[in-house]
């Protein structure tokens, strides 16, 4: 029994992640592989649907009607692009699915199930046996390196790039002066 | 007057930090009788701005970390599982090695939650809620979270944040301690500070940045650079409207402005596009810990409890 159970989970897992809507942020090209000088199946113009059935890296396979072909990720953003609060689209049905909750406001409140707000934060009574409790849980870290090299993982030199201008500098930003006297 | 009062100011500034003299006699050095009062009263002016600029000691961190993570789990408690938060530890802690501050006593862990959020405090806290931790597919999602976490330990933008926002002195508080003296009242108040910031959030830049440098950190331990826009995706198409997301969307720019900010990363790291993903191990993990039952929802563990006892019966 416990043999069958496990790829059906597995299977569960996959079937949701095939049945992702996403539609382009602008016009776009579908390629035949997930590589910038790959064929161009079809032009996309923008906000086309499409469905997707897989990443990999910065691409996601997706099928449009009967073409099935990559999407650069920056052109695309998951999702059906209608969903608002309180809209029950394909976007909540799915994470029904995947949570066990609705993503429609009524149903959330009705299953009583809510996140973590503020208030929980605010009142919340420091907690120092909970932090010995993860200092204990965390006292294992020499194995992190072996364990990265057991998924082939390999480190390379790579520095951070510049901020870039749209974001505008932090500094240039905050107007409050950090001399009192000014 | 007001250029009098910035002369004063600054040459008092001079003194105080030549240690030649305090308050008081600075306040005779001018003989002003009548200034006095005024003197000391710029002095802690003077006092609060060097406090909130001043140099957080290592050991200092850490134990205004250990404040601030006291508060987090005292909202949220942890997963009582040792194999996915060792998991979760040796993800981390590798990527943490890619940083500029390896020495840092880093820590992860998984916080008991389906609310989907992440958060770091001070000294190399780092958490992810479980909510997050199933909502991502493969292990290059994770380590991109934890990287976005990791930076703001770093670039230490919550020391920062409470320091300016509470004018907090935090070196003084923990000095105190230091000396055996525990001033609790300090502590508190580095308390409330986190309190705040975790409830309001960071600087939208400080997000953006923690972003962009995540995205690096994670390439730099290996992974595929695409793991945290994964997750912002995934993020983006959920309901807003919905109350696990309701803290984060509060305290982040929205998934969709974040990937608009780091779309221009990712041509310079094209060699880098076919790192690995890891999605076995991650899935694995992830099966194993719900086999343990250590990720079910509350309803569902406390329906699974009442089932094994009817069994019993």
């Amino acid at each position: 029994m416990k043999k069958i159970l496990l790829p059906l989970m597995l299977c569960g897992c996959s079937l949701t992640a095939l049945a992702d809507p996403a539609y382009t942020i602008r016009a776009t090209e579908l390629k035949k592989k997930p590589f910038n000088d790959a064929t161009t199946i079809m032009a996309l113009s923008e906000k086309t649907v499409v469905a997707t059935l897989q990443r990999e890296g910065g691409w996601y396979q997706v099928q449009v009607n009967d073409s099935k072909g990559w999407i650069r990720m920056t052109a695309l953003r998951l999702g059906d692009g209608t969903t608002k609060p309180g809209d029950s689209g394909l976007g909540s049905t799915l994470q029904f699915i995947t949570t066990g909750r609705s993503g429609s406001s009524g149903v959330t409140a009705a299953t009583g199930v809510r996140g973590l707000d503020a208030a929980d934060i605010s009142n919340a009574a420091p907690d120092f046996k909970a932090v010995d409790e993860l200092e204990a849980l965390t006292s294992e870290l020499e194995g992190a390196s072996a364990h990265a090299a057991q998924a082939k993982l390999k480190s390379s030199k790579i520095d951070y790039l510049p901020t870039p201008k749209s974001t505008g500098s932090k500094k240039s930003s905050n107007s409050s002066s950090p001399l009192p006297w000014e | 007057m007001h250029k009098w009062r910035r002369t004063i100011l600054f040459l008092f500034l001079l003194l105080t930090i030549s240690g030649h003299t305090t308050a008081a006699s600075l306040g005779s050095l001018f003989g002003g009788g009548g200034d006095k009062a005024k003197m000391q009263d710029l002095g802690g002016l003077l006092k609060s701005a060097k406090d909130a600029f001043g140099e957080v000691k290592p050991e200092e961190e850490q134990a205004i970390g250990r404040e601030a993570a006291a508060v987090l789990l005292g909202a949220v408690p942890l997963v009582k599982d040792k194999a996915l938060q060792r998991y979760v530890n040796q993800v981390g802690y590798w990527i943490a090695l890619q940083s500029e501050r390896p020495d840092l006593h880093w820590r992860f862990a998984i916080l008991d939650s389906e609310d989907i959020n992440a958060f770091a405090a001070p000294g190399g806290f780092v958490f992810i809620t479980k909510g997050l931790l199933l909502s991502m597919t493969t292990e290059a999602e994770l380590a991109g979270v934890l990287a976005h976490e990791i930076v703001h330990v770093v670039a230490k933008h919550h020391l920062q944040a409470v320091q300016k926002g509470a004018r907090l002195n935090l070196a003084a508080g923990l000095a105190a301690t230091q000396a055996g003296s525990v001033d609790r009242d300090q502590l508190d108040k580095i308390s409330a500070g986190f309190k705040e910031i975790y409830s309001r959030g960071l600087d939208k830049n400080d997000e953006f940045e923690a972003d962009r440098k995540g995205v690096i950190l994670a390439t730099r331990a290996g992974y595929d650079p695409y793991g945290l826009a994964a997750t912002l995706q995934t993020l983006g198409a959920m309901n807003p409207a919905d109350g696990s997301l309701a803290l984060l969307f509060k305290t982040h720019p929205s998934p969709g402005q974040r990937l608009e900010q780091m779309e221009g990363l990712f041509a310079p790291l094209e060699s880098y596009a076919q790192q690995p993903a890891i999605k076995d191990r991650f899935q694995r993990e992830i099966a194993a810990a719900k086999k343990r039952n250590a990720l079910a929802a509350y309803g569902q563990r406390q329906q699974m409890a009442i089932c094994r006892q009817l069994a019993m019966d």
